[in-house]
Parts: C-alpha cells; structure tokens; sequence
C-alpha cells in the first residue's frame, strides 16, 4: 500500500468527489407512492414475521452439552399449538443467542429484510432468544449485539460470504421442520 | 416557521400523523438517494430500494430507539438494504459495470465534458469492491463521521478507515486509467 496521495492525486480525487455529490433526480411522485405504499402496507409489520417471546422448549444441538444449551445455537423446534403457526410454505423457527454481557440483542437476516429484530432475554439462563415465522428456505442471518456488533452464530453448519468481507450464518428453514 | 426536528415528526407519526411521514422522506431522501445511487449504480433500482426502505423504516419506526438521530437509523436501513440488493443480485442480472450510468437519467442538463467526466467517475466507483465503495461513499460523499460509520456498518473505526483509505488509492488509479 502507498503512502500519501500527492497533489495531483488529490486534486484527482476532489474533481471525483465533488460530480459524485452532485444531486441525483428523484422521480417527482417518490414521496406519494411512498405514503400510498404505507398506507397500504400499515405499520403491523410484515405477515411473514411474526414473534412469540414466550418461554420455551427447546431442542438444542448436543454440541456442547447442557453448557452449549446457554451457548449460542439456532435451533428449530416443534410450536405448541396455542403459540406459533407456520403457513403454508413456512417454518417457525428459534434463535437462541447466549450473550450475557450483553445488554440487547437482535437478528437481522434476509427473513427480517436485515432489519435488526429484537430477542427478548430469558431472565433464568440470561440467553436471548425470539421465535419467529419465516418463508421456507434458505436464510442468512446475523446477530447484532448491543446494536453495534455483527456476528454470526458461531454454531451454525454453515456460514456464506456476504460480499462485505463477512460470512453470514446460514439457516435452512423446511417446511414441516418447525 | 421552524421546522420542527426529525423527533417530533418521528412522535406525530407514532401517534398516528401518518402523513408527517412524507416530512421525513422529503427531507432524506436527498441524500439517501445519493447514497443508493452511488452504491448501486442505477436509479431505477436505487429508487426500489429507497421506496422499500422507507417502508420499513415505518414499519419499525417505532424501535427507533433516538428518533432525533432518525438520518443515521435510515442510513443504516438503507444500506442494509442496498446491501441485500448486491448480495442476491444474480449473475444474469444487471452488474454495476454494465448499468447506464446514473447521469445519463438523473442530469441530462450536463455538458458533454462533465458527462463523460461522471460516467468515468462511475464506472471507477463501480470497480471498487462493495465494501471500500460503501465507506467511500459514506465517508467523502456524504461527508459522514467515522463514528456515524460505524453506528451504521457495526464496523469498527480502524477498518472503516483501512476501507477508505484504500477506497481512495483503488479510486485514483482507475482514474486514471480512464485518462481523468
């Protein structure tokens, strides 16, 4: 890697930078189809996300005993038919992150738009954790600690790259596999 | 009149001022457009993007959780956004290199020499990796700080500045390639 840019470089790249800040059109009816699209759409959130923070009954991975329980894992469980109900072509799944220091915790997956989604603490084992309804198929997913730090579940069978220089855990959801 | 901040319009919209939300669009759209146009390289997609985005952002306004700083938290959707556009894109798809560049549709008003200046300045930014052309953007085009940067990636400070000033060095030279 060089060091310094020298002047003519510089001036190079000020010429750049400033046709890049110019303005770019916006279509004129942008802010009206937004507002139509919203008033469509409702603030109720999407129809494919739906939580239940309730206690759980989990299945958890035996990778690391009764210990990895409080570790991180994602894990796919059976829904009590009073809680969650996937839909055709859906799956319920649960995330179970295990960050005691931490104080919050999210999800942000391609099933969450990479929206962060809060988990909600389960106030016995400190573990973070939300179940949630998600097209069946594959999904990449992340946690986000403290709304700050990404990371993936470091037990999920496997991880993609994200393009970024990070690898996004990896989750397939089946249907019928809930 | 005073224009009243982005936490007020953020609480009328919480209490169901549905059309304060158009407050908000309008005054980040600017600049958020900007954004998605130079991550992107197209205004039709950037436009899909930005309209989806803000969708979401009232969707969840709601865990806003500092609506005065409501432009980081549409930043960050936005580039969750763009950043879900490039990861699913499949090869079949428009690439950056070969999408018409956004001046031709977004300034048609522009002298041929700055025309092809911007096209040029384009399709260098373009070449650029995802990531280093995220933290050039944020950082010299939008002008950003890297502690906004970093609120918005989940990057730490040390590799946002890495990113950009290697951005920087990539950006000079396919400038120069193209005889800029």
């Amino acid at each position: 890697m060089t060091g310094r840019l020298d002047s003519s470089d510089r001036r190079l790249l000020v010429r750049a930078v400033r046709l890049l800040r110019e303005p770019v059109a916006v279509a004129p009816d942008f802010e009206a189809r937004v507002l139509a699209r919203i008033r469509a759409e409702g603030r109720g959130g999407s129809t494919a996300l739906r939580w239940l923070l309730a206690p759980l009954t989990l299945r958890v991975k035996p990778v690391w005993g009764l210990a990895a329980a409080a570790a991180v894992a994602i894990v796919l469980l059976v829904p009590r038919q009073s809680e969650l109900t996937a839909g055709p072509g859906e799956a319920v799944v649960t995330l179970v992150a295990p960050f005691p220091a931490a104080e919050r915790v999210e999800v942000a997956g391609s099933f969450t738009s990479w929206e962060p989604v809060a988990l909600e603490r389960d106030p016995d084992t400190g573990v973070f954790q939300g179940r949630l309804v998600v097209p069946a198929g594959i999904h990449e997913y992340m946690f986000v600690v403290d709304g700050d730090r990404w990371v993936a579940d470091p037990l999920s069978d496997s991880y993609a790259d994200d393009g970024f220089g990070r690898l996004n855990s990896v989750l397939v959801a089946r249907v019928g596999e809930t | 009149m005073e224009e009243p901040g982005d936490a007020q319009v953020v609480a009328r919209v919480l209490d169901g001022e549905v059309d304060a939300f158009g407050i908000l669009v309008r005054r980040h759209t600017p600049a958020l457009a900007r954004y998605a146009v130079r991550l992107l390289g197209s205004p039709d997609v950037a436009d899909d993007v930005l309209a989806e985005s803000f969708s979401r952002a009232y969707r969840h306004l709601a865990s806003c959780r500092d609506p005065a700083r409501f432009r980081t938290w549409v930043f960050r959707i936005v580039t969750n956004r763009c950043k879900s556009y490039l990861g699913r894109r499949r090869p079949d798809t428009v690439s950056l290199d070969d999408a018409p560049p956004a001046v031709a549709r977004s300034d048609p008003g522009l002298d041929l020499d700055r025309r092809e200046a911007m096209a040029a300045v384009e399709s260098a930014l373009a070449e650029l990796t995802a990531q280093r052309r995220e933290a050039f953007v944020m950082k010299y085009v939008e002008g950003m700080s890297y502690e906004e940067m970093a609120e918005i990636t989940g990057e730490r400070i040390p590799t946002l500045k890495m990113r950009v000033h290697r951005a920087r060095e990539a950006l000079v030279g396919l400038l120069r390639e193209r005889g800029l």
